[in-house]
């Protein structure tokens, strides 16, 4: 008995191998279905702003080439990643990334710097928007990160931040107050705004960190965590994106959104032609930066743009933050003190 | 069941099901904010997302890419299993564990290793890379469970289709695979589950044409909260209802669950 | 004991899954380890490693890791067992009905159901607002690791039951029954018969639960704050945020290695427990 069960299901093997070979043609097909998309393939943000991308970007690149651009929807870091690792034959050809992510970029040399004779709408978008990047990325629009507070609750939203911050350590809004954290994505630069505030003093920035937590309901990481406790009510003092904040405040009358004084830090989406890839990428980015296009991505994602030719309507003017109230972080004066600063974070504030 | 369990499940029912609950609520909101209770009802979300197709092609992207990665993860899964519990070649326990090893590397340091491997031998952002990512983390569950279910069951009656002079290949359909076939389905609706909501491979490894719903629920998420995201999710738990709901008519849900006794089993 | 056909055939039956995971599972992984072992001069070694193991901090948030997988792994057998045992007992559509019941955290992505648990736990949530309408005092109960815990436990609980269930399901319930007739207490029908013939579903759930929770991250991110910090999340934040792959790999290659050391350490007890009652 012992030698029958051992011995015959040795047969079965010849049966298996067709069902393997048969599986493997499968994926054969596969292989040829993905080589044959020859299309360029660029990188855009969720929901509005994938519309967004579709209804202004892609539709003028379609118009001038007549092919469709593939649309992804990646975060900063899995865009670097999968460019790093695919550097002769790239995966994505123009991208999207976070500005720290854009230096390191371009520091490892995965970019072709911008170049005005292959995409002529660069000329009308200002150096500011370049400089730090060494032209090997473009802000595409920016926006600040300002305060929403629930006018029932507070009556006087502080003017300024340093009275917000010494109000929540002195507790005047109990715990429901919501700051973003330094490990949020863009955490570092919103701590390098406050060391501006602060005599250039991470350490006293870091200090009232620490003195604000115990009044702080949460240091958020994730926008739409944030945005819920705050819609929820669970926080009267938010501090928060610009455009989502005006939004919500033009939806719901018992929330208020302001810049306090000095003005806010700018943040950003860089865009970014990917070395080695097609030069219809150039067409894309062109198609991007052109003032139509950028016009109807500010009306859309209400968010300011950065080619100087557009010109906004009013109403859409009264939502935007102003660039005179922006300030442009020194990224190259912080972003190699990044990772301590997650690290000091993760350790102090506990 | 006594009266204390009968209570007991009612409870539980009520833990299990509350996130869900809320889910449906919410995607029938009115209002352009998650907010709880809903100020109103209404069905304009998933009007909204049934039109979408950056919701609707991945969900249909899903579905493939589970469905596939399941039945690849089987055909390497079911011959493993059936020589380590028939045969237990040396070092049997040694291999079972290392089949299972995936199971034990976070997904988040798998995926980035995967995708600079996959992109070194040109794989990269390709669906077979995809799908192999998928077949490794989905193989462990479908190999316990088809490993757990076969121990269990009586050599014995393989011998005897042979014996009674039945050829390998109808032993294998008859007698083999009607005794690991529990095992197969549970595993096989695990396997399903988990490539169906599997995040952080895909965020690496998929590229426009293959994208998963996972993964595009969480690029919408990233900037925008509205209940849209309930809705998709509605009707991606639709699906799966549905499906178990065939499942229990033509198969009977109760034989999911089977006997197992036999030791190697649980050597995972 | 036979020739070589024998081997032959095993091999033929195994090399598929075994070749595949060569190739895509170690094949990466060696990548990993190679990554965790640079160092910022370009050279090779453990400095990484020294980083992680050489830090208090980075020692207690690896404890806390392995802690958090413990708990949620325990409530989640604690709470699961009488459920697989309802499973076990009954027949039909009502068997067909719990199997659904348990399924269903698995039918909701990760991020909308740590969503929905921040709505029932939340300040104005559906917990509070109930203590809030009898006047009784609210209790926040977000950022933290019971929010974090009962999250985990709701999702893992699948993965319990269903293992449990088909142990159980082996049992001969004339044991049971004659035990009981034979004058034996319910519990000590329990202690005798029962709970050793579960064993082996108890130590499979065990082992899938505690490598699932302890990897997780999307939960541990969105419901907890800076105390409940774990190694995924850390990993999360060295891949995103410093873009510093080869910690992120060595923090990776520590759990892995965590991972399979207590599942191992979790395999002998199961096997001592057995030959126990053999």
């Amino acid at each position: 008995m012992i030698l029958q069960s051992e011995i015959r299901p040795a047969r079965k093997r010849a049966r298996f191998l067709p069902a393997l070979a048969i599986a493997l043609g499968a994926l054969g097909l596969f292989a040829a279905h993905d080589a044959a998309a020859q299309k360029i393939t660029v990188v855009a943000s969720g929901g509005i702003w994938l519309e967004s991308a579709k209804q202004n970007f892609a539709a003028c690149y379609k118009e001038r080439t007549g092919s469709d651009p593939d649309i992804l929807v990646l975060n900063s870091g899995e865009v670097i990643n999968r460019i790093r690792a695919n550097k002769e034959n790239p995966s994505i050809h123009v991208a999207l990334l976070s500005e720290i992510d854009a230096i390191r970029a371009g520091r490892e040399g995965l970019l072709d710097k911008l170049d005005a004779s292959k995409a002529p709408n660069l000329k009308d978008v200002p150096e500011v928007f370049r400089k730090q990047w060494d032209d090997y990325a473009t802000i595409q629009n920016f926006g600040a990160m300002i305060v929403m507070y629930n006018k029932d609750k507070i009556k006087e939203p502080p003017k300024d931040w340093k009275t917000l911050i010494d109000n929540t350590i002195a507790g005047k809004y109990g715990n429901r107050v919501s700051f973003p954290a330094v490990t949020m994505a863009w955490g570092p630069q919103f701590t390098w705004f406050l060391t501006t505030l602060y005599n250039g003093s991470e350490d006293e920035v870091f200090a009232k960190y620490k003195a604000m937590a115990p009044n702080i309901a949460k240091y958020w990481v994730n926008p739409v965590d944030a945005i819920n406790m705050f819609a929820t009510k669970e926080v009267d003092i938010l501090v928060y994106w610009d455009g989502r904040a005006y939004d919500f405040a033009k939806q719901n009358a018992w929330a208020g959104a302001y810049i306090p004084d000095p003005g806010a830090f700018q943040s950003a989406a860089m865009l970014a032609k990917v070395k080695n890839a097609p030069e219809a990428s150039w067409q894309y980015i062109d198609c991007v930066l052109s003032p139509k296009a950028q016009l109807g991505h500010a009306s859309m994602i209400k968010y300011p743009v950065v080619n100087s030719k557009v010109v906004y309507p009013d109403d859409l003017k009264a939502v935007l933050t102003p660039l005179e109230k922006v300030r442009q972080p020194e990224f190259l004066k912080f972003m190699d003190k990044i990772p301590a600063w997650i690290e000091r974070w993760n350790k102090e504030i506990q | 069941m006594n009266r204390w369990l009968k209570a007991y499940i009612a409870l539980a029912a009520v833990f299990l099901l509350l996130p869900m609950a809320l889910v449906v609520v919410v995607s029938l909101s009115s209002a352009q904010f998650v907010i709880f209770p809903p100020p109103g009802f209404s069905l304009k979300w998933f009007a909204r997302v049934l039109q979408d197709t950056s919701f609707m092609r991945p969900l249909w992207n899903s579905i493939q890419l589970g469905l596939l990665s399941t039945i690849m993860a089987a055909m390497l899964a079911v011959p493993a299993a059936i020589v380590l519990v028939r045969r237990r070649p040396p070092g049997a326990e040694a291999i079972q564990t290392f089949l299972l090893s995936p199971l034990a590397l976070p997904s988040l340091v798998l995926a980035i290793a995967l995708l600079f491997f996959l992109s070194s031998i040109g794989l990269g952002n390709t669906y077979i890379g995809l799908l192999i990512g998928h077949v490794v983390i989905v193989l462990p569950y479908l190999l316990r469970t088809v490993l757990a279910v076969y121990s269990a069951s009586d050599p014995r009656i393989e011998e005897a289709a042979y014996t009674l002079g039945a050829n390998p290949w109808r032993a294998f359909w008859r007698v083999t695979l009607p005794a690991i076939r529990p095992g197969l389905f549970a595993g096989g609706m695990f396997a399903f589950l988990i490539s169906f909501d599997e995040v952080a491979v895909a965020l690496m490894l998929s590229n426009a044409s293959n994208m998963t719903l996972p993964v595009s629920i969480l690029g919408y998420l990233v900037n925008n909260y509205d209940p849209a995201v309930a809705a998709i999710s509605v009707i991606k738990m639709a699906i799966v209802v549905v499906v178990l709901i065939a499942v229990e008519k033509f198969y009977g849900l109760g034989s999911l669950t089977l006997p197992q006794r036999g030791g190697t089993a649980s050597h995972g | 004991m036979m020739p070589n056909r024998f081997r032959l055939s095993t091999l033929a039956f195994l090399a598929p899954a075994v070749i595949g995971l060569l190739v895509f599972f170690i094949g990466p992984l060696l990548l990993n380890v190679e990554v965790s072992l640079r160092e910022q001069g370009g050279g090779h070694g453990l400095a990484q490693y020294l980083r992680a193991l050489g830090d208090a901090y980075y020692v207690k948030v690896w404890l806390q890791t392995i802690v958090l997988a413990a708990c949620v792994t325990f409530f989640t057998l604690l709470f699961g067992y009488p459920f697989a045992f309802a499973i076990a007992r009954s027949r039909g559509p009502v068997k067909g009905f719990l199997i659904f019941l348990i399924v269903t955290p698995l039918l909701i992505n990760v991020v909308v159901r740590t969503f929905g648990w921040m709505v029932v736990l939340g300040r104005s949530g559906l917990i509070n607002g109930t203590l809030r309408a009898f006047d009784l005092p609210t209790i926040n109960m977000l950022g933290g690791w019971f929010a974090i815990g009962i999250t985990l436990v709701h999702v893992m609980l699948p993965f319990m039951v269903l293992s449990i269930a088909s142990a159980l399901e082996g049992i001969d319930q004339a044991l049971e029954q004659a035990a009981l007739t034979l004058g034996a207490k319910p519990a000590a029908a329990f202690r005798y018969i029962i709970w050793p013939l579960s064993l082996d579903g108890v130590i499979t759930g065990t082992l899938l639960v505690f490598s699932l929770s302890i990897g997780s991250f999307v939960t541990v991110m969105l419901m907890g704050n800076n105390r409940t910090m774990v190694l995924p999340v850390m990993v999360y934040q060295q891949l995103n945020l410093s873009s510093d792959w080869p910690f992120a790999a060595a923090l990776g290659m520590v759990l892995l290695v965590t991972v399979l050391v207590i599942s191992g350490i979790q395999l002998a007890i199961g096997r001592r427990l057995r030959r126990g009652q053999a």
